[in-house]
């Protein structure tokens, strides 16, 4: 097994990213070992010290995103996040609009909600800024409760124009939602440039552990809780606690998850966004130009657009499910088939094959980039 | 001494970290809320309305102040 790590290569950082920096690894032993106590629940120094932790780990997280801390929420992952703000913005009879590069933890929450009398529209994404948040804008009624899309796709990687579409939501008094589970640790994201609630997961960009995700709002709407349960406070109300984090908090956190997150953000913060992007950016580059010329790969690439480091690809003939096996047989670890974005797949046209996703992080290095890519055209050089 | 309540842990624990780096002395504990609930309170040494005053800078609202 352990040969098999060493002759790994990991390209599948767009599902979650891997490895983790070893402070990571590190703060997650060490709240194992020295924050045991429920954070929130009792009163003793051993549950105050890791409260603290916790305390500490949000803090981080909200400055990432230049948010309050109070108004940072743990969740367990991007999709939980998104469920809670959806799902918590909608009243009755409310039309929401989402766009056509969606992941299904954007669109399923949404098309669930038009069985219980919602409605929904679709925006067309499209190569210049202007026309899409002009798309936005045609589907905006007067029932119109909530924008969601995401800030980077993640089968394309286009980055959609997130203040634009901002200016926008605050003009017409609609919240806006961000699905910033591409974008989160790649590219900057301030809540208050018009965000009014931003869902990301810890596990990918920010370099945290699965099992981690987060729920910010600006506190300009007020969001509906669909989980409710102990939360450490207001113990003698029946109703949920009025108050964030609680109340969106119930239950036990995963604490050594979160502190471990908060060690994910010292260590994006310590490198620099702008830098992380610009590294993945040019080992992306990298894939570009060594298969650019190879008719028996397609490029899923559009020079016109803004990208985060990611390229979805196929191989002519196979589908992208036999080329991710094919990859992985050789020790190449990616993802093909619909990414669960099958709105970005109809987009794209390639619902039927898939495709297979290129996704680097900081870890990655130029060789290992060169070492798929003479696979990837030695590989084709046999087809005809 | 005196206990300043707080709505919950997360606002505890950021008022401590303010007053820590103020140098104020503190400590937070689990108290009885004022509406007779489970809360987070913040045990302090000096004057209580100055502290709050103080913790009204981060939007820390001090829910009540008991003398201990």
């Amino acid at each position: 097994m352990e040969e098999l790590y060493r002759a790994m290569i990991y390209f599948d950082n767009a599902a979650t990213t891997y490895p983790k920096p070893y402070n990571v690894i590190k703060q997650t032993l060490r709240a194992f070992e020295i924050y045991g106590a429920n954070p929130g629940r009792s009163g003793h120094f051993f549950a105050n010290e890791t409260a603290e932790a916790v305390f500490k780990a949000r803090n981080k997280c909200a400055a990432l995103f230049n948010a309050e801390v109070e108004n940072t929420c743990f969740t367990l992952n991007c999709t939980h996040a998104l469920n809670l703000a959806i799902k918590g913005i909608i009243t009755e009879n409310a039309h929401l609009i989402t766009t056509d590069l969606e992941h299904n933890s954007v669109i399923r929450p949404i098309h669930s909600a038009s069985r219980k009398g919602c409605t929904y529209s679709i925006a067309k994404v499209e190569k210049n800024d202007l026309n899409t948040v002009k798309n936005i804008e045609e589907l905006i009624t007067p029932k119109t409760k909530a924008v969601i899309c995401t800030c980077a796709s993640n089968v394309t990687g286009q980055i959609l124009p997130i203040k634009l579409i901002a200016d926008l939501c605050k003009r017409k008094n609609i919240c806006f939602i961000v699905d910033a589970a591409q974008g989160a640790g790649i590219i900057d994201l301030n809540i208050k440039e018009g965000i009014n609630i931003l869902c990301c997961a810890g596990h990918k960009g920010l370099y945290g552990p699965m099992g981690t995700g987060l729920l910010i709002s600006d506190g300009k709407f007020h969001l509906k809780t669909i989980i409710e349960g102990g939360t450490g406070s207001d113990s003698n109300s029946i109703e949920q606690p009025i108050f964030t984090p609680d109340k969106f908090e119930s239950g036990t956190i995963n604490t050594p998850g979160v502190i471990a997150l908060g060690a994910g953000i010292d260590f994006i913060s310590k490198k620099g966004i702008a830098k992380i992007h610009k590294e993945e950016s040019r080992l992306c580059n990298i894939f570009i130009n060594e298969l650019k010329n190879n008719n028996n790969i397609t490029l899923y690439i559009d020079e016109n657009i803004k990208t985060v480091p990611l390229i979805s690809f196929n191989i002519k003939g196979i589908s992208s499910f036999e080329a991710a096996t094919l990859l992985s047989d050789s020790g190449f670890c990616l993802r093909g088939g619909l990414h669960c974005s099958f709105l970005a797949h109809n987009k794209l046209g390639t619902i039927e094959q898939g495709t297979v996703r290129f996704a680097p992080s900081i870890f990655n290095k130029p060789a290992e980039v060169y070492m798929l890519t003479d696979f990837l055209n030695n590989y084709t050089k046999k087809l005809k | 001494m005196y206990i300043i309540a707080l709505s919950n842990m997360t606002q505890a624990s950021k008022a401590q970290f303010y007053l820590n780096r103020m140098r104020i002395k503190n400590r937070i504990e689990r108290i009885k809320s004022p509406n007779k609930s489970c809360g987070y309170g913040l045990r302090v040494y000096e004057d209580p309305y100055r502290i709050c005053d103080i913790l009204s800078d981060i939007n820390i609202k001090c829910i009540s102040i008991t003398t201990k």
